[in-house]
């Protein structure tokens, strides 16, 4: 390293130059790469609806702004449309707490908001191989599978844990103490698992008494 | 030093973590499995290319006063590219990786690297020494990795090992993380005593 | 922001996601400071204070100054992490005209701070959590601290008495540390769900 340039003026310069080219370098790459991030935010967040609402299509659906509850985590909810134009159900933005991070959960519902259609797991955290599995899907074939070549691979399917949810009506949540009765848990992450039904069963219930003002909510 | 000897360094005799016990915070949290720890790897091995080879260039106008400084700003560029371009292309990896891409900056092997090689080095050396260094670290996560995935999830790369085994989850869990790595360098430093002691007879 | 959400915030990053124990942040200092208690606890202390400092300054200036420009996801790890190493410059000059006998205790871990992950970690992990609560990001940066000193102080407590235990040859010093880390690690699993 230069020992003769250690005047304040030297340094001063160095640096600045150092700053600018290091601004231009991360300009550039932001530039490069904005694009393609903002465009998977969108791929997640349409393929999370569609996941809950298989039969409507991309502009089917309608987003609403809400300020921030149980049921809008982002400050938005969606309703959806099938093609003939009537109200099929809504998406609700759902966040709870769970074992190691905040999990987000996309909760599709009829149009009463008495039956959940389906959840998507949009964001988590957890403790891999525990409350991660939340996202698990199962895999049939074994590494010994793959390194002998057969190739019939497992169609992509949804994650078990997020499979029981679909088509359940509100009252099938029943929780006793700290467990929920009807649902699988996950095998050594019972937070992990409360968690999920938390949000998602909160969500629904204020959904209804706030948006729908129904009188039949608790 | 040979050109294949800069290289080689890294790799085993002087490994950052079972040697020099470097980079242990991204070894120990991103090693629950193959994938992760790969990418994690490789992520950190980029970052460590990109700070060595400019150090380098740039050793004969970085003042040594603000030679750090200079050192965190070059490090943290390449770092956020790493960051910007893992959450475009791999959005998954990035998400399983966490806080641990914006950590690499204070992974002290790559600070250790500018300060002790780098920046009295050629930039080619710099650069053969990064690749060392970097596949060095790479390679012991992908022990850790194997270890702790094959033990505590009964997979490799997601795909099952043995059907019907249960996993010792505890291997994924922190604990098992800390046991692992304590036990491989304990076996580390017996094979390097035995080394040293059949030499003297 | 209650004294109860206080309370469970610090409970939950001192015991629940211990820095060192659950999170893995902060481990080159906790093997190195760690061959005696003394010098466990200055470390400690050094870092819950640069930790607090650093929370207290980086949150603003994510929130005030990257996000409504657009910059939070260029800028952040390269401005949070000359801010801490000019806050941990900052804080050595001060300490050494306001308080030298302070100075001298822990003046030498000052330098190493800055690359302790756990103060960039706890920064990114402000953000995380505790996005629109500048309280809780103090709070949790000042639990963190403590957390890392209470497990640098059960560390050295161990290890000072394993000076004079039969280690195996090949496990001595930073095996066995790391062994016993994992012990301690199982302990404070037990604390998980303490806090919804």
């Amino acid at each position: 390293m230069k020992k003769r340039g250690d005047s304040a003026y030297n340094m001063v310069i160095v640096l600045a130059l150092l700053c600018a080219a290091a601004g231009l370098a991360l300009g550039g790459t932001y530039r490069v790469t904005r694009g393609r991030i903002e465009a998977q935010k969108e791929r997640e967040r349409m393929a999370a609806l569609r996941i809950v609402f298989p039969q409507v299509k991309k502009d089917g659906f309608r987003e609403v702004s809400s300020p921030k509850s149980a049921f809008a985590a982002g400050g938005k909810y969606h309703e959806a449309y099938d093609d003939s134009g009537k109200l099929v159900g809504y998406a609700l933005e759902a966040a709870g707490t769970g074992y190691s991070s905040t999990i987000r959960v996309t909760v599709g519902i009829d149009a009463k908001a008495e039956e959940i259609r389906g959840i998507k797991i949009t964001f988590q955290q957890e403790t891999p191989g525990l409350g991660a599995n939340c996202e698990a899907v199962e895999v049939e074939e074994t590494l010994w599978d793959v390194l002998v070549g057969k190739r019939e691979k497992t169609p992509a399917r949804e994650p078990k844990f997020q499979a029981q949810f679909r088509g359940k009506n509100l009252d099938h949540f029943v929780k006793v103490g700290n467990k929920y009765q009807n649902i699988d848990g996950l095998t050594g992450a019972t937070i992990t698992t409360n968690a999920v039904t938390d949000a998602a069963v909160a969500a629904v219930k204020e959904f209804k008494k706030r948006i729908l003002k129904s009188s039949d909510a608790e | 030093m040979s050109k294949w000897r800069i290289f080689k360094n890294g790799l085993f005799k002087n490994n950052p973590v079972f040697v020099v016990y470097l980079g242990l915070c991204p070894t120990l949290a991103t090693s629950t499995g193959i994938r992760d720890g790969f990418g994690m790897g490789l992520a950190a091995t980029f970052v460590l290319l990109g700070s060595n080879t400019i150090v380098s260039a740039a050793r004969r106008i970085i003042p040594r006063k603000v030679r750090i400084p200079c050192f965190i700003v070059i490090i943290a560029t390449f770092v956020t590219i790493v960051e910007l371009f893992l959450s475009a292309y791999q959005p998954a990896l990035y998400k399983s990786l966490g806080l641990f891409v914006p950590l690499i900056v204070v992974n002290c092997i790559i600070l250790y690297r500018a300060e002790s090689f780098a920046s009295k080095n050629r930039v080619f050396d710099s650069f053969l020494d990064a690749l060392g260094m970097g596949f060095g670290f790479t390679l012991a996560l992908l022990l850790l990795a194997f270890i702790r995935e094959s033990l505590g999830k009964g997979t490799l790369l997601g795909y099952t090992l043995i059907p019907g085994f249960e996993p010792a989850v505890i291997m994924i869990l922190p604990p098992g993380a800390f046991l692992t790595i304590g036990l491989l360098m304990g076996f580390f430093n017996w094979r390097k005593n035995r080394g040293r002691t059949a030499k003297c007879d | 922001m209650s004294l109860g959400t206080i309370f469970a915030i610090l409970i939950s990053v001192i015991f629940v996601n211990n820095f060192i124990f659950s999170r893995f942040l902060g481990l080159c200092p906790y093997l190195g400071v760690t061959k005696d208690t003394s010098s466990a606890i200055g470390m400690g202390m050094a870092v819950t204070f640069v930790m607090t400092m650093a929370s207290i300054v980086t949150w603003p200036l994510y929130r005030y100054f990257l996000e409504p420009f657009g910059l939070e996801r260029v800028l952040r790890t390269t401005s949070f992490i000359l801010v801490i190493a000019s806050l941990v410059q900052f804080i050595e000059m001060v300490l050494q005209k306001v308080n030298p006998a302070l100075y001298k205790a822990l003046g030498i871990y000052l330098p190493i701070i800055t690359t302790n992950c756990a103060i960039l970690g706890v920064a990114v992990l402000n953000i995380d959590k505790f996005h629109d609560s500048y309280l809780g990001s103090i709070v949790q940066g000042f639990g963190a601290g403590l957390g890392f000193t209470l497990a640098m102080i059960l560390m050295s407590s161990v290890r000072q008495r394993m000076e004079m235990a039969d280690i195996p040859k090949a496990l001595q010093g930073i095996p066995i540390a790391f062994v016993t880390a994992g012990l301690m690690s199982m302990g404070f699993l037990g604390f998980s769900g303490l806090i919804k």
